[in-house]
């Protein structure tokens, strides 16, 4: 776990703010690469936000003319059904965020939960949830999200079932991993000298020493659930228009890319600015995670 | 309840036996008897099973390890035993302290936190509670025991921001927080530098005193076992070879091995002259 951390220290020529000592001495760095992500992050999740409250038009309504381009009326213009295109690009937004968020939380605590298990197990039952994580992490996502999709239906809730469990595979993997490596540690051996139950030793020693890492890997899992869910859409695995992701806005503009680029370009920037700041939002969490600053 | 008579066996072992999953046999049929109160210690070199038949009296030895023979701790069997009734006699009759407190603290709780865990968890055993402000004064008064002066700051502290001395002050008190019968000190003093090491021993030898508990003393220095115990029990490749007093085992050994080891430890301190030992424990030759 340290030493992954150690790994990624602030990019070289990112200035990093001044180390601070705080009370106790815990070192918190937040890092320019943390506020960009940050910021990145925050224009999306204003878009969509007020997407829910405001839109120039409804994102289904017809007859703004075909393929306008930008115009007073329609700013990034329309597509080749006379939609709205900021309409739908703030909509896609909202779906982006939802997909990750979803995606993440689901696969975020069934991972930890699996993984934790696991890692609790005797050594048998162990070796076969690691066997079987290995098997799902195997597995093909795609194929994975096809099947739900198939006995579901494609929908927005099926993208994140299906992404989640496959962020679940790996986060429980990880899980586990770090668990154990913690769980070998002579602090846990000195808790449990002092009658400490499992329970108290997850929650006393194993979180507090594995969360920050999987917070991070967490959050980078968001940002692969946006482009996991943008890449279903495109397929048309995920959510239907009219209230579309920007996977299926790109799927849409195919076609018309050279007559129209707007609406190719503009879920194509969304997609990078969010996935971006995520991942550069995660960097920066895992700078100031690192509680001991490089640790003994 | 807790003080058991003088004579009475606070540890009692019979017979134990460690082998790993390979057949490899760490500790081939010990048998040793610590009255309650007495100190006893464990002399033998790296390897010799000391530190295995430590963890085995606390039920903690690593999984694929197989025992067998039996290990009595105030009469209660701890070979075999479930984890539940383990956990019951771990948190109330037998402590442990370990070689390197570094790693038998966690790095990212502060020391205040751990050892007012472990002492809420003595209490709540007495059905006591203990949290807020009356888990902070016993953190105080706990880590005062162990003659940290500054202990509000040390309550704060993380673990890498102490020193070695100070650590290992605080996992003896974490030790020292169920009041045990029987205190198992795992090379206490070895990962210490020789002033320290003089200082914890005394603080060690006061504490024990002063809770008339047994004391299970593991090492392979010479000088401080005498120190510290009035028995002692020489293991070499998980075999006794002899146990007795440790006045006369130092004075007058009498299995070869034994006498090895003495005049080593003897020649060692020749060849250091007046500097090689710290003032501390005072020493047996």
């Amino acid at each position: 776990m340290t030493s992954n951390i150690e790994a990624h220290q602030v990019p070289a020529g990112a200035p990093s703010t001044e180390p601070r000592r705080q009370k106790g001495g815990r070192r918190r760095r937040w890092s320019t690469t943390g506020t960009v992500g940050a910021v990145l992050v925050g224009a999306v999740v204003v878009i969509g936000v007020v997407s829910l409250f405001y839109l120039p038009y409804p994102a289904a309504q017809l007859g703004g003319g075909r393929l306008a381009g930008p115009s007073a009326q329609h700013l990034l213009g329309t597509d080749a059904l006379g939609r709205d295109l900021l309409s739908q690009f703030m909509v896609g937004a909202r779906i982006a965020l939802l997909a990750g968020a979803g995606s993440a939380a689901l696969g975020g605590t069934l991972g930890i939960v699996v993984g934790l298990a696991a890692a609790f197990w005797k050594t048998w039952a162990d070796d076969g949830a690691a066997a079987v994580l290995d098997v799902l992490i195997a597995f093909p996502s795609l194929l994975l999200a096809m099947l739900v999709v198939a006995a579901r239906g494609a929908t927005l809730g099926s993208a994140i079932l299906a992404i989640g469990l496959a962020i679940a595979a790996i986060v429980a993997r990880l899980t586990r991993i770090l668990a154990k490596r913690v769980l070998g540690r002579q602090f846990v051996l000195a808790a449990r000298t002092s009658g400490t139950g499992w329970f108290g030793i997850i929650r006393r020693h194993i979180l507090p020493n594995i969360w920050p890492t999987l917070a991070v890997i967490v959050a980078l899992q968001f940002g692969l659930a946006v482009l996991a869910e943008a890449s279903l859409s495109y397929l048309g695995l995920g959510a239907p228009p009219p209230n579309a992701s920007w996977g299926s806005l790109l799927h849409q503009a195919q076609g018309t890319v050279y007559v129209a680029p707007l609406g190719a370009i503009m879920p194509g920037i969304g997609l990078v600015v969010l996935v971006l700041g995520v991942n550069l939002l995660a960097d920066g969490m895992q700078d100031a995670f690192d509680p001991v600053g490089g640790r003994r | 309840m807790k003080a058991p008579g003088a004579n009475d066996a606070v540890l009692e072992v019979r017979g134990l036996t460690v082998q790993t999953a390979q057949g490899l046999t760490l500790v081939d049929g010990l048998d040793l008897h610590v009255a309650g109160g007495e100190r006893f210690a464990v002399i033998g070199e790296s390897g010799s099973g000391k530190s295995v038949t430590g963890l085995a009296v606390m039920g903690l030895l690593p999984q694929g390890l197989t025992v067998r023979g039996s290990i009595r701790v105030c009469g209660e069997e701890v070979v075999g035993a479930p984890e539940r009734r383990l956990r019951r006699l771990r948190g109330s009759r037998v402590g442990i302290v370990f070689q390197e407190p570094l790693t038998a603290l966690d790095p990212l709780t502060r020391l205040g936190a751990q050892l007012g865990e472990a002492l809420a968890r003595a209490a709540s055993a007495e059905g006591r509670r203990l949290r807020g402000a009356g888990r902070r004064r016993a953190v105080r008064e706990a880590l005062e025991a162990v003659q940290i002066d500054d202990a509000d700051r040390l309550a704060r502290a993380y673990p890498h921001e102490a020193s070695g001395g100070q650590r290992q002050r605080v996992a003896i008190a974490m030790a020292l927080a169920c009041k045990p019968d029987v205190l198992i000190l795992d090379e206490p003093t070895t990962a210490l530098d020789v002033t320290v090491q003089a200082e914890v021993l005394g603080l060690l030898r006061r504490l024990v005193a002063d809770n008339g508990m047994a004391t299970l003393f593991v090492s392979h220095d010479l000088a401080v076992v005498a120190a510290m115990a009035e028995r002692a029990l020489v293991l070499r490749a998980g075999r006794a070879v002899e146990t007795g007093e440790v006045t006369t085992l130092l004075t007058a050994p009498r299995k070869a091995y034994t006498r090895e080891l003495v005049a080593a430890a003897r020649a060692l301190d020749d060849s250091l002259g007046d500097a090689g030992r710290a003032p501390g424990p005072e020493g047996w030759s």
